[in-house]
Formats: structure tokens, sequence, C-alpha cells
């Protein structure tokens, strides 16, 4: 029998899984179904870092809820984990998240304005759009 | 609006899903436009188009994915659930939403009836943009 396995509270009850590909900033698209709420994780997120700590039980767990690097994931039933706050990610209503849809396809350009006008999306959503799009250029904080 | 990204088991044609969402949110069919392609909108929707429709296909159980833009303020007034039911009963068909949860796999299910389920997906598939039902629990009979 796993000692550590009984030993340490912080072990995720199955084995973590990464989050789906929905979740990669750089993956959305302007086609991409959008939820009410959506977290997108920066490019230079070490996701599978995080993961390999999460099931090594080198992350805090509180729950389902797992702090690892500044960030929380909690994990569903399946194992897989989603990801939920802190540092390199990002919480986007409907409106943002398709507008960096938008601009991950057509860059900050007038095509991309026209296509968001179009589906009248709004001056702030496009705000957090742009902001966000502009992270996968920045590299990490 | 739980309205606004909708999975469908099959492809449907525009007039059906300009007159399905049309009834649900009160719209002539003229006034409901329909595209495949973002660009296929850009100059050709004016004050007249209360709502744009994209069409995308997708793999799996659910093969069709409805994202709606309202374009007027007062359709987010209308109930969204009686919405919901007029779609997928003008259509014949069960709704496949997000739920208002983060995780991934949970999601809700609206029969052509108007019962809802709360439905698991297989995890898996989804990180391929796949959807297929694995669960699925009743919440609300119509």
């Amino acid at each position: 029998m796993d000692t550590d396995q009984n030993t340490n509270p912080h072990l995720p009850p199955r084995p973590a899984q990464p989050p789906v590909a929905r979740h990669w900033l750089t993956r959305v698209t302007q086609r991409s179904l959008a939820k009410a709420l959506n977290t997108v994780i920066e490019p230079w997120v070490d996701v599978a870092g995080d993961v390999a700590a999460i099931n090594a039980g080198q992350a805090i767990r509180v729950g389902e809820r797992f702090l690892v690097n500044g960030r929380r994931y909690q994990q569903e039933a399946t194992g897989r984990l989603y990801p939920v706050d802190g540092v390199g990610l990002h919480r986007l209503d409907r409106g943002a998240f398709r507008a960096l849809g938008v601009y991950n396809e057509f860059g900050l350009s007038e095509r991309a304005e026209e296509i968001l006008d179009s589906r009248n999306i709004r001056s702030q959503a496009r705000h957090i759009g742009r902001t966000v799009y502009l992270t996968r250029q920045g590299g990490r904080p | 609006m739980i309205w606004e990204d909708v999975l469908l088991p099959r492809w449907f044609e525009a007039p059906d899903l300009a007159r399905a969402f049309g009834d649900a949110l009160h719209l002539d069919p003229q006034q409901v436009m329909v595209v495949d392609e973002a660009a296929d909108a850009v100059g050709r929707v004016t004050e007249m188009t209360p709502l744009l429709l994209q069409r995308t296909p997708v793999a799996g159980e659910f093969c069709l994915h409805v994202a709606a833009f309202p374009r007027q303020a007062d359709l987010a007034r209308i109930d969204e659930w009686a919405v919901l039911r007029t779609i997928c009963s003008q259509l014949h068909a069960a709704c496949l939403i997000p739920d208002d949860g983060f995780a991934d796999s949970t999601w809700l299910e609206m029969q052509a009836d108007g019962t809802i389920e709360r439905v698991m997906l297989d995890a898996d598939a989804l990180d391929r943009d796949e959807y297929y039902i694995v669960r699925r629990k009743v919440l609300a009979t119509a």
C-alpha cells in the first residue's frame, strides 16, 4: 500500500488531468463555444508542471480545489482540472471571450472590429478581449 | 443568455433556424440573419437585423453549434428558458447548452418536449471539441 497516498492530504482523490483545450488562450477562435463565464490560460503558464505538482501532492488541496504556483484549479469527477483563477489566468464573460476569439483569428485589425460590430460586442468586452489577446505576446510578467 | 450558444443533434437549414429563433424571440424570420462565416455578416447586418446566428459544424453526438448574437437589448428581457423551449419545440430537437458553472463536463440538455436534464459529457472528447453525453439526470419535466 502506498503510504504517501494515505498520509498526504493534498493528493488528489483521483489522478488529475490537464484542463481541456478550450481554456488555452491561444486556442480560442471566433467559433469557440462560449459559456457565461470562461477562464483562459496565458501561453507561458506551465500547466503540465502544475498538474504534475498536483498529482505529486505538492499543491494545497481544499476539497476539490488545488492551489499551485499562484493558480487555483478545481477537479471534476472525471479527473479533469479546470482553471479557476490566479497568475496567468483570466476569467472572461461571454462577450470578452467572443472578442478574444475574433482577435485571435483576425488580429487587432479593422476586419476584427467589423466582425465585432456585426456581433454587437460591447466596447468594454472588446477592451478586455484585446487586453487578454495582447498577453499572448507579452510572456511571463 | 442561455440560448446564445446552443448545440443541436443535426444540421439545420438557415430558414429553419431563422424561423425557430424568430418565433422564440418574437421576430420575423426575415429579421434573423444566418451565416456560416463571420465575414459574411460584415456590411450586411443593419438596424433591421436584431439577431445574427452563426452555424458551425462540430464533431460528436451534437454536430451543429449555433452561436446567437443578439443586436437589440430588449431580446435579453424575454424569458430565456421560454426562448430555449420554443427553439427546441420548433426544431423538434434536443438542445445542449452550457450550464452556469465553471466545470467543463456538466451541461444541460433540453428535450423537444421541454424536459431539462443535467448531463455529463465525455471529457476526453471535449478536449477534441467533440460533444458526447455519458450520463444524464432529469432536473425538470415539461
